[in-house]
């Protein structure tokens, strides 16, 4: 799953995230507000997932997004 | 580019057409890049960027490509009258900013659609579920402005995307909406237009083979009937609709006489191709009989070698691979780049009839022998409009669909077309009827006299009604109006034109020294031309 974040996360930001590197929003230049609703609306998309504006608001780095993506799929 | 590949990118194209695909799968594939570059201008007070980031997958079907240039958010559209020169303009705005009662806000938003639309066509959204400002938006009249209609597209709001971005809508509708404007709103007002939509018949318009299965045995589903009642409304609307098939003539007339479901009959087609001969040819045949160039003309077969023979040999037609059941070829239709209607197309209820009449004026020729004996034949009705404010919107459909017929190229926008009317310039609308149809509004000439010259603008005739110097008569009519606002001479604007010879050709005979001289010399030869011309003609001034 991680992966295929890193990935979806890398084509909204248009950047290379080298393998087992976070990415965190206050440092990437790219993560603004509009891409940040884009990232989030791309992972719905890809996980079949729905995040609440709390959590959406809480995410500042790529392992966040993973543990809520993580903990959405298994709740499911 | 190999067949395999072709059928690829025309499955795809369908797919896009007819269904909303994911946001991150348009993302995907934006970055294609490529085209023909389209200079949009948006100015808004909402985020235009989720819509704007789905807009090239979508344009690459006709090959365009969006450059985008953005305002500031600001509710006032204080920037309006900054912006560099663009193709099209587009008015964004979160109409629950707007605090003003809904007339108010018809209002203020009327003067600045008047603004920018001197410059360009406009697009201006709605607003989902605003019932009251959405009417007041639909009586604007504005020369040039479309609404972007929200509401009729039915898109969902997101609140949780508004508290994150400020961006309403879901994800989803900010496909719609890219969609919408890509392939319905954007193609026409960029001048891409389908004329006609010829189709196969067997697995096109019904499953099966005809010459094998017979008038009964070939099958008429749901997405058959869906993909005909699609027909049905275009036709309504003014495209003409034409078969190329390769079938016997009489299981043809059968099939549509024994099954009824169709919702289609044989009349409904402007032309009627149905032959052994290779399609390329039937396509030509139904180029030359609707007059009308093969880039205007989209071929739907559900046979990729089809498509790729006629790709190859007719320059420009458009092509849609259709769907053995019908669902996705209709479907497609709805958004095939060219096909959307921004307005009412004037001569939408004469078209097809007067393209079918022009086969019986053909039999008349051959029979008349002479070409006085035939025009007499016609009992040719003409009626000439002086400045006809009713007229300047098909003044502008005129100016932006003619390609033969049109002397000056002008394309005058719907803002354009409203000031040649309304204006101290001399314009002449031309409509005609004959014993055979009713043609409607099909020629446009206009002027402006200055100095003791006229200046003629545009001179231009719909190719449905060429051959009948309907436009030589026009013209003498239209000197004779020049020479009562002082004019002595005559200069007319002229632009060369990939198709435009027709046009530039008549000129030539008439003026064979170039596109001016002395008016009244002009004037005398036109009435020399026209003498024994047995049209009636009547002036509305």
């Amino acid at each position: 799953m991680i992966d295929k974040l890193r990935a979806l996360v890398g084509e909204v930001l248009e950047m290379d995230i080298p393998p087992d590197a976070d990415v965190q929003r206050a440092s990437t230049a790219a993560w603004d507000s509009l891409n940040h609703l884009r990232l989030v609306m791309t992972v719905e998309e890809e996980f079949g997932v729905r995040l609440d504006p709390d959590q959406v608001a809480s995410i500042g780095s790529l392992s966040d997004l993973e543990r809520l993506i993580s903990s959405q799929t298994q709740a499911a | 580019m190999e067949l395999d590949d072709e059928v690829r990118a025309w499955t795809g194209a369908r797919r896009l057409m007819s269904t909303l695909p994911r946001g991150s799968e348009l993302r995907r594939m934006k970055k294609a890049g490529g085209g023909r570059a389209l200079r949009l201008r948006c100015d808004r007070s909402l985020p235009f960027e989720f819509i704007a980031e789905f807009l090239d997958p979508y344009l690459s079907l006709w090959g365009a490509r969006a450059e985008l240039s953005l305002s500031d958010y600001d509710p006032a559209l204080s920037q309006l009258g900054e912006a560099a020169p663009c193709d099209v303009r587009i008015l964004f705005l979160d109409w629950r900013l707007n605090k003003l009662p809904p007339a108010q806000a018809a209002s203020f938003i009327r003067e600045r659609a008047r603004e920018a639309a001197r410059e360009a066509p406009v697009l201006l959204n709605n607003w989902p579920g605003s019932h009251e400002l959405n009417e007041r938006l639909a009586e604007l009249r504005v020369p040039g402005l479309t609404l972007i209609d929200l509401h009729a597209l039915k898109v969902d709001f997101d609140p949780r995307n508004d508290s994150v971005s400020n961006f309403p809508f879901s994800g989803p509708a900010a496909v719609a909406i890219a969609r919408h404007l890509a392939l319905d709103l954007l193609p026409p007002l960029a001048g891409e237009r389908i004329k006609g939509v010829i189709l196969d018949l067997d697995d096109t318009l019904w499953r099966g083979v005809l010459g094998e299965e017979g008038p009964q045995g070939i099958v008429i589903g749901e997405g058959h009937r869906a993909l005909s009642a699609r027909l049905a409304a275009l036709r309504k609307r003014g495209l003409m609709l034409a078969i190329c098939s390769r079938n016997e003539l009489e299981d043809v007339r059968a099939a549509f006489k024994l099954r009824s479901e169709l919702g289609l009959s044989l009349d409904d087609f402007a032309s009627v191709q149905v032959s052994w001969a290779p399609k390329v040819e039937n396509i030509g045949a139904i180029a030359r009989e609707l007059n009308v160039h093969p880039s205007s003309l989209l071929f739907v077969d559900d046979n990729p070698a089809e498509l790729a023979k006629a790709r190859g040999a007719v320059e420009g037609l458009r092509v849609l691979l259709a769907d053995p059941d019908g669902a996705q070829t209709a479907a497609a239709l709805d958004h095939f780049p060219g096909i959307f209607a921004v307005s009412q197309d004037a001569a939408a209820s004469v078209r097809t009839a007067d393209v079918r009449a022009n086969r019986e004026r053909e039999k008349l020729r051959e029979q008349a022998g002479d070409p006085r004996a035939f025009l007499a034949a016609l009992q040719m009705e003409v009626e000439l409009f002086r400045n006809c404010a009713a007229h300047a919107q098909r003044i502008h459909e005129l100016s932006q669909k003619t390609n033969q017929f049109n002397l000056a190229l002008q394309r005058l926008s719907a803002a354009q077309a409203a000031e040649a009317v309304g204006s101290d310039q001399v314009t002449m609308t031309v409509s005609l009827r004959d014993a055979l149809s009713e043609s409607g509004l099909i020629g446009v000439l206009i002027a402006r006299v200055e100095d003791g010259e006229a200046a003629v603008r545009e001179v231009l005739f719909s190719c449905r009604v060429l051959g009948r110097d309907v436009e030589t008569l026009s013209l003498l009519h239209f000197c004779k109006w020049l020479l009562q606002e002082g004019a002595r001479r005559i200069r007319f604007e002229v632009a060369e034109g990939p198709r435009n010879h027709p046009a530039r050709d008549w000129l030539a005979r008439l003026l064979p020294q170039g596109p001016s001289g002395e008016l009244s010399e002009l004037h005398a030869r036109l009435e020399e031309r026209c003498r024994a011309h047995p049209a009636t003609v009547v002036e509305h001034r």
